[in-house]
């Protein structure tokens, strides 16, 4: 008796076992790695045809791929339905390409697309599941109202017109607002005292007096005096560095060069050989041409 | 007053040498007169480290060369504390700094941190490590190199430390001839240094000589006048220079009335010099970069602005 009961339950096992292992025998080995589903156009009248295409790539290099479950199609006419198989030693790329033609208005839920296997890197029966898809189906085109497509293409004219005068507009801005800014002066500096407007020779009188008061006061502002004369005389403006006024004067005369330099030593000179100087400014000037 | 003409010999031996860039050649003079220190701005391959060299051989003393890197540290210049295992006791190793002439190199392509160790012993003279304090040898002049800031891996300098170069120098390219005698002359050989031409007693000399130079209150005024117009709001300057360069300005006039064997600052010295101690104590608002101006430009015209008494 317990013989017999020891082989019912064996036999149940074997049963059970065999029961479970079944499906998972029938399943492909491999590893999916892609499964997607899409559209080339997620907008479609009706009439119109668009392509569906799911993609799935396994680890392994197989001639063909069992299993995969495309999604219920009630609502489109397949027209064509094209596999393409390309394994290699990066495993296999499998391409399903239907080409569809919607039979109703609406919006359409397709997938997912269900890839049943046993997966080679867990050791487990495995199902693979791609996304939804979203396929919006709209009514035939419309026969052509004449009137509309002449208010389409006055409609489109004003658009043109109106983008044209807004872009001319915009130029004339920028090109005003670039004028402006170019106008602006940028250095709020004074002008370089280079090239200046030659200053009037003076009277010949003016070296007398300058002369007249060296010799009398003998100091520092009668010497300044004297700078400032010798200064005119050279053409040169105020504010001028003696190597300025003789770089301007190539051709200056020997007699007036030789009293600007010594003008300057008089004007710059320390007080203690000041007297030095002015005497010899004197004499610089006493030999002026008259 | 007993005037030499040293200075002069030393530049005329020096552009046996140096070839040209007689602006370097006089800056460096300049700077060593009035007891400054110099920063030489150009591109590579202009003479600015061959004139440093040229000017520390000629003076004889101490000369080292500190060559800027990324990752140069401040204790690589002015020197650490160093344990001794042996009698357990800390002494000191001082740095590169301690000599006449000191020659940074490319001082823009280390960071701040290290630029600013300079700071002390280039406004100070003296260099402090863990608590005791260094005096730094006389004279002590700082000729620093720098290309410039567009070129890659440079840093720019901190403003408290180019306040404190006495003049910035801009190094150009020479002259076609120039460039043709340099070739016939050295040939790509090491060109011949001039040795002990001046000894660092004479630099002293000059430098005492130098302050005695006398200078008009009118010079004076004209000094202050330049340093104002810095300062006078401008669409492209921000900040205008300081107390610091009116102090420049004065010492850099003097020294070049001493090398030009006079007793007194003519308006011409210190027009001569103004851009050198001008240019890098000024700072220029963005606006120099976005619309191309060069700030030499602003600078001459600024400068150009200021009537001379």
């Amino acid at each position: 008796m317990r013989c017999a009961s020891a082989r019912i339950a064996a036999a149940f096992a074997l049963a059970v076992f065999a029961a479970m292992a079944a499906p998972a025998l029938a399943l492909q080995h491999v590893h999916v790695t892609v499964l997607s589903i899409q559209a080339d156009r997620t907008h479609v009248r009706i009439g119109e045809q668009f392509h569906l295409i799911v993609r799935a790539h396994v680890s392994e290099s197989v001639p063909r791929l069992d299993g995969v479950v495309l999604p219920d199609l009630v609502d489109f006419n397949t027209i064509a339905d094209e596999r393409q198989y390309n394994a290699g030693p990066g495993g296999t790329d499998y391409v399903e390409t239907l080409t569809l033609n919607p039979l109703r208005e609406g919006k359409f839920t397709i997938g997912p697309v269900v890839f049943d296997v046993f997966d080679t890197r867990t050791k487990r029966p495995v199902r693979n599941s791609s996304t939804n898809l979203v396929q919006v189906t709209v009514g035939p085109l419309a026969p052509l109202d004449p009137w509309i497509a002449v208010r389409g293409f006055v409609f489109a004219l004003l658009r043109a017109a109106l983008t044209a005068i807004l872009a001319i507009a915009a130029i004339a801005g920028l090109a005003y607002l670039y004028s402006r800014r170019k106008r602006a002066p940028l250095p709020l500096v004074a002008a370089p005292l280079a090239d200046p407007e030659p200053a009037a020779a003076p009277p010949i009188d003016e070296c007398a007096s300058a002369l007249a008061r060296l010799r009398a006061d003998h100091d520092r502002p009668s010497a300044i005096a004297a700078r400032a004369y010798v200064w005119r005389r050279a053409g040169a403006p105020e504010g001028a560095t003696l190597s300025a006024v003789l770089s301007m004067n190539a051709t200056l005369d020997p007699a007036l060069r030789a009293a600007l330099i010594a003008a300057e030593r008089a004007t710059f000179i320390e007080p203690e050989r000041m007297h030095t100087a002015i005497d010899e400014l004197i004499e610089r000037l006493e030999r002026f041409p008259a | 007053m007993i005037l030499t003409t040293r200075p002069k010999t030393l530049i005329r031996t020096l552009h046996e040498t140096i070839i040209g860039q007689a602006p370097i050649v006089e800056s460096l003079v300049l700077a060593l007169i009035a007891g400054g220190h110099l920063v030489l701005e150009g591109p590579p391959g202009l003479a600015k480290t061959l004139a440093c060299r040229a000017l520390a051989a000629a003076l004889g003393g101490q000369f080292k060369r500190i060559q800027f890197t990324p990752d140069l540290l401040p204790s690589d210049i002015v020197g650490t504390r160093v344990f001794n295992q042996r009698d357990a006791t800390f002494s000191t190793s001082l740095g590169p700094i301690f000599a006449n002439i000191v020659l940074a190199d490319e001082i823009n392509r280390a960071p701040a941190k290290v630029q600013s160790a300079l700071l002390e012993a280039m406004q100070e003279r003296q260099v402090t490590i863990g608590l005791e304090t260094h005096a730094l040898p006389r004279p002590f002049t700082v000729l620093a190199t720098m290309n410039p800031l567009d070129a890659d891996g440079t840093y720019a300098l901190p403003l408290a430390q180019t306040d404190r170069f006495l003049m910035k120098v801009r190094v150009g390219y020479p002259s076609k001839d120039e460039e043709i005698a340099i070739l016939e002359r050295f040939g790509g050989a090491e060109p011949p240094f001039p040795l002990n031409v001046a000894s660092l007693a004479d630099v002293l000399l000059w430098q005492d000589e130098a302050r005695g130079i006398h200078v008009e209150p009118k010079v004076r005024a004209y000094i202050v006048d330049l340093v104002a117009a810095t300062r006078v709001p401008h669409p492209i300057i921000e900040h205008g220079a300081s107390p610091r360069a009116s102090l420049a300005l004065i010492a850099l006039a003097r020294a070049r009335a001493l090398i030009d064997a006079r007793t007194y600052v003519t308006p011409d010295d210190v027009r001569a010099v103004a851009p050198s101690a001008l240019r890098h104590r000024i700072g220029y608002g963005y606006r120099i970069a976005t619309e191309k101006i060069d700030p030499e430009d602003v600078l001459l015209t600024l400068i150009a602005g200021v009537p001379a008494p």
